[in-house]
């Protein structure tokens, strides 16, 4: 019962108050299901083109069109709890326990309580943090990684048919970022997903196609097969950077 | 004489109360407004920081002749202990919201609640702490600036302190004084202890 949605990023330029140009006649059009990787160096606009999908920057000229109507205006939170949105930090709401953060977008959309906790139970056990246990928990009691497992299913708990991921394994120990990666890909099927990352070998992971942002525009935008043969000086040195030295 | 100080405490309890109820229910929502508009913020708070600098015998002096809420009696003191207890509790607030993590608010617009959802769910329970704080120096300063009140007819505790310097009677004085003083050191107590309860709910807490 997967509803996808469909993306689209028309000529969109984000300025900041200096005039400083962040992104810059950005075209991306993402079709329902696709899995993009937004890849790019710090600073490279990458977060600023994700949170103008969900509404966070509004674009200074151009466009974003999610399913057919424009991203603005005052009906920005109802369309916001069908997108999901996966930050940088777990950001949870410290006072709620690990419950009631997965169930708040559940309440917003005034699911009925019995359908919430079903679905709450089903996926915080794929996570590997089951509701049982973890349920009353505060999330300054829990690690890293589990607080962003929470994060994670209080992102796709409601089924969005947008996931927006921000760098979210950034900050995990590697071992725990790779479990979290593959646990995340059997979790995400079907949805249409932007993830940004500045870790190619991420990437390839959790997405079909990669697009490389630099200074604020698209530098190369293909598959992950083409992408990784491609002779862009850029996409070169992410590979090369990625790379495990000879020992 | 026990009478008579339980009815000065009595009374005392009452016009702090009073002046507490609608400083905070005015504080909190002006912390608010000043948190949203920055520029009227910046205004509302020069305003009441300027109140505060008025000595209290001269805020009270200032009071008397104005009509309605002035003149001589227990509802000068009260407005007078309402202006003072406003700007602890307006800069709480707005400290206590503005000290909230930039990423715990971009959790609570991108998960799609609305703007007053955010407020009553996310961002006043996590500034709870701060407004504690700003509760707990807003009733100390009253039941301290409630006792001056005596001068302009407010009643309370104050009562017996100058009437006790005006007799040159120790015992009178110190029959106000101490109560006044217990009274601060419980309100102390009890919004410290709320203070610290909510930083350790809301985990907010070092």
């Amino acid at each position: 019962m997967t509803v996808a949605s469909s993306v689209s990023i028309d000529n969109v330029t984000v300025t900041t108050p200096r005039g400083d140009a962040i992104v810059r006649g950005v075209n991306l059009r993402i079709e329902a299901g696709e899995s993009v990787a937004l890849i790019g160096r710090s600073g490279a606009g990458k977060t600023t083109i994700l949170r103008l999908l969900n509404g966070l920057t509004l674009p200074s000229t151009g466009r974003v069109v999610i399913d057919d109507t424009e991203l603005r205006g005052d009906d920005l939170p109802r369309r916001r709890r069908n997108i999901g949105t996966i930050l940088q930090a777990p950001a949870l709401f410290p006072h709620r326990s690990v419950y009631d953060n997965v169930a708040t977008v559940p309440r917003l959309l005034g699911w009925r309580e019995e359908r919430t906790r079903e679905t709450a139970d089903s996926m915080l056990a794929r996570l590997g943090i089951p509701l049982d246990r973890f349920g009353a928990r505060f999330p300054r009691s829990l690690s890293g990684g589990e607080q962003q497992r929470v994060s994670i299913a209080r992102a796709m708990i409601a089924h969005p048919a947008l996931l927006l991921c921000d760098e979210p394994f950034s900050a995990l120990d590697p071992l725990v970022r790779h479990d979290l990666q593959e646990q995340f890909v059997t979790l995400r099927t079907g949805v249409t997903m932007l993830f940004v990352t500045h870790d190619l070998a991420e990437a390839l992971r959790v997405a079909r196609r990669i697009v490389l942002i630099d200074d604020g525009e698209v530098v190369c935008d293909t598959t992950r097969e083409e992408f990784v043969r491609s002779t862009l000086p850029l996409v070169r040195q992410f590979i090369e950077a990625s790379r495990l030295p000879e020992v | 004489m026990l009478e008579e100080i339980a009815r000065a405490t009595g009374e005392h309890i009452v016009i702090v109360a009073a002046a507490m109820i609608v400083a905070t229910a005015a504080g909190i929502p002006l912390g608010i407004l000043c948190v949203r508009r920055v520029r009227l913020g910046k205004v509302t708070l020069r305003i009441i920081d300027i109140i505060q600098t008025i000595p209290s015998l001269a805020l009270f002096g200032f009071l008397i002749p104005v009509p309605y809420i002035g003149g001589i009696g227990i509802r000068t003191a009260i407005v007078a202990l309402i202006l003072y207890s406003l700007l602890p509790i307006v800069r709480n607030t707005v400290t206590g919201l503005n000290g909230i993590d930039p990423l715990i608010r971009d959790a609570a617009i991108v998960v799609g609640m609305t703007d007053r959802q955010r407020l009553m769910n996310v961002e006043l329970p996590l500034a709870l702490p701060s407004i504690f704080g700003g509760l707990r120096i807003a009733a100390v300063i009253a039941i301290g600036v409630a006792t001056i009140g005596a001068a302009v007819g407010g009643g309370g505790l104050g009562t017996l302190i100058f009437r006790g310097v005006a007799m040159v009677d120790t015992t009178r004085i110190l029959a106000g004084a101490l109560p006044a003083a217990a009274l601060a050191l419980i309100a102390d107590l009890v919004f410290g202890a709320l203070e610290r309860i909510s930083a350790r709910r809301f985990g907010t807490s070092p």
